[in-house]
């Protein structure tokens, strides 16, 4: 008796969850996990390496109004053959709000 | 998923969508399906002989609204503002004394002066309401169609694939006709182009097993797209649709068109997707509005609702029955419950 009211208490609150999860004026969503991805990567093999470099930073969303999250951007050097491909890195000082040609990274 | 997005100095360039590929061409096309669906509707442009399209040539879209008194007694009291789209092939530079921007405006040609009229849409002022057609109305034409029906009941059945399918829609003398699309085996997505002057009705597709229990980004993206491009043939009655290997079946219809432009215009620079932009909006689908493929139907079609209501999208979601006979127009009230309204 006591494992089925404890079961019935445990569904009521995974659907009180499931209600909550919507993203309302005033939340800021933040992202803890994403601290371990921070900082630059190398890989370097020969004349041949990428460059990546992350950071967090807590941003107004578009929408929902006054919602804030932990958004990870990033910038890459990508050097092929000892030549440059890609690069990105000048602008790895900026910040979201100045909407540089880096990446909103998905980590 | 973005796939690619490149732009080539021929004016060719090639989006790829979970959704949708487009490729869109300068050049005149001439397709099988321009002449099999678009034979008997009439086009505004240049003659064949015309191909080469000069910088002072644009095709735009202008929203014409008039305000209209309640009574035509009473000039002065109160009113409505009733509005079309139409959509013109025209000489710009002719016609504009000011900057021809983008969207093929003119801009910088001085204040007009007359009458102040009241705000669309503006609220809060006295008769400014703005009028709206039902959304169940926008979808009567098309996506509630005997033909749409059936072809999203023969989609329904093709959900156990491991590929998506889907069908253009193209109305013509009062028959939805369809130009069968379908994606690749295990890949998300459907690949086609469409003219650049040709117009269609809608666009329905399958989500096969595994993938979302509704819309994803790139099916929103994708009308972005078509309104972009031109190739919506009727802003009050375009539906896009999805029916899920998960049970459910949605269309949407463009309920504001006003909100839609400007939603549509914040995914664009020029007439190139804004990157940024779009992953951003993607990601914020994913991760902040959690819409996924694990989730039950249900809270994907809150939260959905919850996206496309609060990105103020002028969007609006429909729900219909397994049999595709009964349609709900569906919101959320302020305490995040999911309100049906039916079609009659």
């Amino acid at each position: 008796m006591k494992n089925i009211i404890f079961l019935i208490f445990a569904l009521f609150m995974i659907n009180i969850n499931a209600q909550n999860t919507l993203p309302q004026s005033g939340d800021n969503i933040l992202d803890p996990n994403a601290d371990k991805f921070m900082g630059t990567w190398l890989w370097q093999s020969g004349n041949n390496s990428l460059k990546l470099t992350f950071k967090k930073e807590n941003i107004l969303l578009p929408f929902p109004d006054n919602v804030h999250a932990d958004w990870v951007i990033g910038f890459h050097k990508f050097v092929n053959n000892g030549s440059t491909i890609e690069d990105s890195m000048m602008f790895a000082q900026t910040n979201y709000i100045d909407k540089k040609k880096h990446c909103s990274c998905r980590i | 998923m973005i796939k690619q997005q490149h732009k080539t100095p021929n004016w060719r360039f090639y989006v790829a969508a979970c959704g949708i590929i487009k490729v869109f061409e300068k050049r005149k096309r001439s397709s099988f399906f321009q002449s099999l669906v678009f034979a008997t509707i009439k086009k505004a442009g240049m003659t064949d002989g015309s191909v080469a399209q000069t910088d002072l040539m644009g095709c735009t879209r202008q929203w014409i609204s008039v305000w209209l008194p309640d009574s035509e007694s009473a000039p002065d009291g109160s009113g409505h503002w009733s509005s079309v789209s139409v959509i013109k092939y025209k000489q710009l530079s002719d016609e504009c004394v000011g900057i021809i921007n983008e969207f093929g405006q003119c801009e910088g040609s001085g204040d007009d002066g007359g009458y102040t009229y009241p705000r669309l849409g503006g609220g809060g002022g006295e008769g400014t309401e703005e009028e709206k057609e039902d959304p169940c109305q926008k979808l009567k034409k098309i996506g509630k169609s005997t033909e749409t029906k059936s072809y999203m009941n023969t989609l329904k059945g093709k959900t156990n694939q491991n590929k998506e399918h889907g069908y253009i829609l193209a109305e013509a003398g009062g028959t939805v006709y369809e130009f069968p699309v379908e994606g690749l085996p295990g890949k998300a997505g459907i690949g086609f182009s469409i003219g650049e002057n040709d117009k269609i009705d809608g666009y329905i597709h399958s989500h096969y097993t595994g993938l979302l229990s509704i819309f994803s980004p790139d099916d929103i993206f994708s009308i972005a797209v078509f309104f972009k491009n031109n190739s919506i043939k009727n802003l009050n009655t375009f539906v896009i649709g999805v029916v899920t290997a998960s049970g459910t079946q949605y269309m949407m219809i463009i309920d504001d068109p006003a909100k839609f432009q400007t939603f549509a215009d914040n995914l664009f620079t020029g007439n190139t997707f804004n990157e940024l932009t779009l992953y951003n909006y993607s990601k914020m689908y994913n991760d902040t509005f959690k819409i996924t493929e694990t989730n039950s139907a249900t809270e994907n079609e809150r939260s959905f609702l919850h996206y496309i209501e609060s990105s103020t999208s002028g969007l609006k979601v429909l729900k219909g029955s397994p049999d595709m006979q009964n349609w709900q127009s569906i919101k959320l009230d302020q305490n995040n419950n999911i309100v049906p309204t039916n079609c009659n």
